[in-house]
């Protein structure tokens, strides 16, 4: 029974690989161009940070104070259309390293920007073609890596590719195997693969199943004739497809158990939030909190966005919060009485006219003496 | 210190539940210890919010102590009983079909191993990792954080209410009436550990997956499976990646009320067939556990009722009845005031008017994305099947059938018919209310692959083991 669903699998395997394979052909190598388009990094005109020499053959790239890098690189005409696959590869990178590819389309003067939805990893390939703005008029491609300031960012290869069944396979691979941090939206819905992937992973394990069964049949057709199949070869074959497509998925939450731990193990609650994606926010809320009271004081959070209001207001809690997604951001000024707080967090529709003391609503405004301000937060107090 | 708070806020609630359980349960049952410490696990924990409401209505403060020394008298009777019933356990029949030879015995360790290490990963992270998620920052760890510091289940009312009392007295946030069992559970690990910790505070969803695969093994056990078909069923329940990120992302209420609802559905299967009382005990208390955990639990609760018509009335009459309670929602759905609310939903929301846009949210959810890794296609392999397979999903399943037949049009009228239809579009809210479901229609598919196999094994001669 084992040798039999083993070898539906790998049938149904080959005839799937097979089917993409005629159906997805790699566009032929055009003639008069190389295979690949390599880039040295002292090509690169380096926008924001530092390029020099370093100790070894690899120059050596510096984030900037703002943590930032960016290496734009020339194209020829035509280039972005020969070349669909780009390959990224590293020495050393900061592990809390983001990097996003941008470049701009001559024709509609269009930037396109594609931050990578993966933890950074040693070798990358990613198929550019995918990106409907990647295309004939395409003068340049930049690298923008955001670390910490004065990150030391070692490149190793930025090259381009024409497609091969190769590297379509390797872009494919690393696309199903990498790890992309959680988000909001993880919580509604797992893709398993990120903006730039050709498949999805759950129709092609389907597709494997498919060919396998029928693999299945044929097998047992040719052995034992008319007879009824047993139902485990048959649920064998659905299990280690299943387990085919859960490994990645096991595979993917242990490199963000990974990234977890190194962000979070070992620190209290209160740490935890100041090192999370909240940061900024959490910091501004804990500082504040210092300056509120009583303990019941009524707190107004305003935000035009969504993400930003939500997660202030809730670090803002026990206190009695007000903040409404999509409503007014603040409520009319008459409803406001004095000890009342508003917490402002930009972006918002609220202005703060510091001389005049007041808040301008918009719909009126209301008397406020600032007591705290810090990168694009205010608290007030309410007179 | 803390974690072993911690863990006491867990053990407690999870023996109560557990003892209760097992005092319900007769000792011959298949698949009794998992059944009773799964049913037991989730019971227990969601027991935990009604006795802080109930302290609270008695007017003490919230309170771990008090809660605690409640859990453990509710717990005496129980392990009275079982104490005094103890008698040498009865030992596993061994039928044909529960001998396992080497290679099922290997695939079982193989399936346990792999859900031992997802639990592992899970728990990690949701050890780690502060409060994340949108839903839990905006409208369920609010009440939490405000009812641990004032020990107080203080009332939270809408923003227009807020206002006009001034904010004296009461909380506002973007669901102010949402059941309060998650941020209680929420409020007694904080009560436990003496503080509000963002990561601690998750652990009842690390508990709550487990149980649902124990609750669901011992299910398919009593129902009849066999040990590796509940096995791997087992695994691809608690494989799913929707599933495990409502773990390792904790804070939803959503994978609570999938456990119930499942737990709810197998038990009512489960009674339909053998009409044992305990069966329909724990039917009860899983289906009122649907109605004080989410809205939709209603809802959820209602589609039980088709199952309870095919159980007392004939399939004939039972059809007739449905169709015609089904011809009165309508009616009311048409007559009754658009402001009324049903389960936090004002009946506007839920005027039909077709969304196709919602269509391809729910193909792409469910068939292209990978939250439920193959199950879409399995489903669609094996409910056909059971059509063909004689008098299967309409004698022997029917109830089950009936009732998730219900459930599942309710979720696609929801998301096809009415203005929740941006939920699937935009892959948000399909994926949550998948997560309530998908277990139920795992129970079902592993009882039609059960059936396959012994009708597999009645036609065709004794085959060689695995």
């Amino acid at each position: 029974m084992l040798r039999t669903a083993l070898l539906s699998l790998l049938l149904g395997l080959a005839s799937s690989l097979g089917t993409i394979a005629l159906l997805f052909p790699p566009a032929q190598p055009v003639s008069g161009k190389q295979a690949s388009l390599s880039w040295q990094i002292n090509d690169s005109h380096v926008v924001a940070g530092t390029l020099t020499s370093g100790d070894d053959s690899l120059p050596r790239l510096l984030a900037n104070d703002q943590g930032i890098l960016w290496l734009r690189f020339p194209l020829d005409d035509n280039a972005a259309s020969v070349y669909r696959y780009l390959h990224l590869s590293m020495k050393r990178h900061p592990l809390d390293m983001k990097t996003t590819l941008v470049w701009k389309r001559t024709d509609t003067e269009e930037v396109h920007s594609e931050l990578l939805e993966t933890l950074p990893r040693e070798s990358l390939w990613i198929h550019l073609g995918e990106n409907p703005g990647w295309d004939a008029s395409v003068d340049s491609l930049s690298l923008v890596f955001q670390a910490a300031g004065g990150a030391e960012i070692g490149v190793t290869d930025i090259s381009l590719h024409q497609p091969s069944r190769r590297i379509q396979l390797a872009a494919l691979v690393n696309d199903w195997t990498s790890a992309a941090p959680w988000r909001n939206t993880s919580i509604n819905s797992y893709s398993g693969v990120t903006r730039f992937s050709p498949m999805y992973p759950a129709p092609f394990a389907a597709l494997v199943l498919l060919f396998s069964l029928l693999a299945f049949a044929v097998l047992h057709a040719l052995r034992q004739g008319r007879t009824t199949p047993d139902w485990r070869s048959l649920g064998l074959v659905c299990l280690l497809c299943w387990i085919g497509v859960d490994a990645l998925w096991q595979l993917k939450l242990g490199r963000q158990l990974a990234e977890t731990h190194r962000q979070f193990a070992g620190k209290s609650s209160e740490d935890k939030l100041a090192a999370g994606p909240d940061a900024e926010l959490y910091r501004f809320a804990s500082d504040a909190r210092t300056l509120i009271e009583p303990r019941d004081a009524r707190v107004f959070v305003s935000s035009s966005n969504d993400y930003r209001g939500l997660r202030s207001a809730y670090y803002f809690y026990p206190f009695n919060v007000h903040w409404e997604l999509r409503g007014q951001e603040l409520p009319p000024p008459r409803a406001l009485k004095s000890g009342d707080y508003v917490v402002i967090v930009q972006p918002s529709a609220m202005r703060v006219l510091e001389k005049r003391g007041v808040i301008d609503t918009g719909r009126g405004v209301i008397g406020a003496d600032i007591l705290m301000r810090n990168e694009g937060k205010t608290l007030l107090r309410v007179r | 210190m803390e974690e072993l708070l911690a863990c006491l806020a867990l053990m407690l609630p999870t023996a109560l539940g557990c003892a209760w359980v097992t005092v319900l349960v007769p000792r011959d049952t298949p698949g009794r210890l998992p059944l009773a410490w799964g049913s037991g696990t989730l019971l227990g924990i969601l027991s935990v919010p009604l006795l802080l409401r109930f302290t609270h209505v008695l007017g003490q403060p919230l309170s771990f102590t008090v809660t605690a020394s409640l859990v453990a008298l509710l717990c005496l009777p129980a392990l009275w009983m079982l104490w005094r019933r103890a008698a040498p356990a009865p030992g596993v029949i061994q039928t044909p079909e529960n001998v396992l030879g080497n290679g099922e015995k290997l695939l079982c360790a193989l399936l346990a191993a792999l859900i031992a290490l997802r639990l592992g990963t899970l728990g990690l992270e949701l050890l780690w990792r502060p409060l994340y998620p949108w839903d839990a920052t905006m409208h369920w760890a609010t009440k939490a954080r405000v009812w641990f510091e004032y020990r107080s289940i203080v009332p939270f009312v809408p923003h227009a209410q807020w206002l006009a009392l001034g904010g004296e007295g009461v909380f506002t946030d973007r669901h102010p009436f949402y059941p309060s069992t998650i941020p209680l559970l929420q409020v007694w690990m904080s009560l436990a550990i003496g503080k509000w910790d963002e990561s601690l505070i998750n652990l009842p969803w690390l508990l709550c997956l487990p149980g649902l695969g124990a609750a669901f093994y011992g299910q398919l056990r009593l129902a009849g499976a066999g040990v590796v078909t509940a096995t791997v069923f087992s695994y691809l329940l608690l494989s799913m990646p929707l599933i495990n990120t409502h773990v390792a992302l904790a804070g939803y209420a959503d994978l609570f009320l999938g456990a119930t609802y499942c737990c709810a559905l197998m038990s009512l299967h489960n009674w339909i067939t053998r009409r044992e009382a305990w069966l329909a005990a724990l039917t009860l208390l899983f289906t009122l556990s649907c109605l004080v955990i989410k809205n939709e639990g209603f809802f959820w609760a209602l589609s039980l009722a088709p199952a309870l018509a095919v159980a007392f009335m004939q399939r004939r009459e039972a059809a007739k009845l449905v169709f015609l309670l089904g011809l009165v929602g309508v009616l009311l759905l048409l007559v009754l005031p658009r402001e009324m609310q049903v389960a936090g939903h004002t009946l506007q929301q839920l005027a039909p008017a077709f969304n196709p846009a919602a269509l391809s949210g729910l193909i792409k959810s469910i068939w292209l994305h990978d939250s439920w890794h193959l199950f879409g296609y399995l489903a669609l392999m094996l409910l056909p099947l059971g059509l063909l397979l004689p008098g299967a999903l309409t004698r022997q399943y029917l109830g089950l059938t009936a009732a998730l037949a219900s459930a599942v049009g309710a979720f696609l009228f929801l998301f096809l018919f009415t203005g929740f239809g941006w939920g699937a579009a935009t892959l948000t809210a399909v994926g949550r209310l998948s997560v309530q479901l998908a277990p139920g229609i795992v129970f079902l598919c592993a009882l039609l692959f059960e059936e396959l196999l012994r009708r597999g094994r009645l036609l065709s001669p004794p085959s060689t083991r695995l």
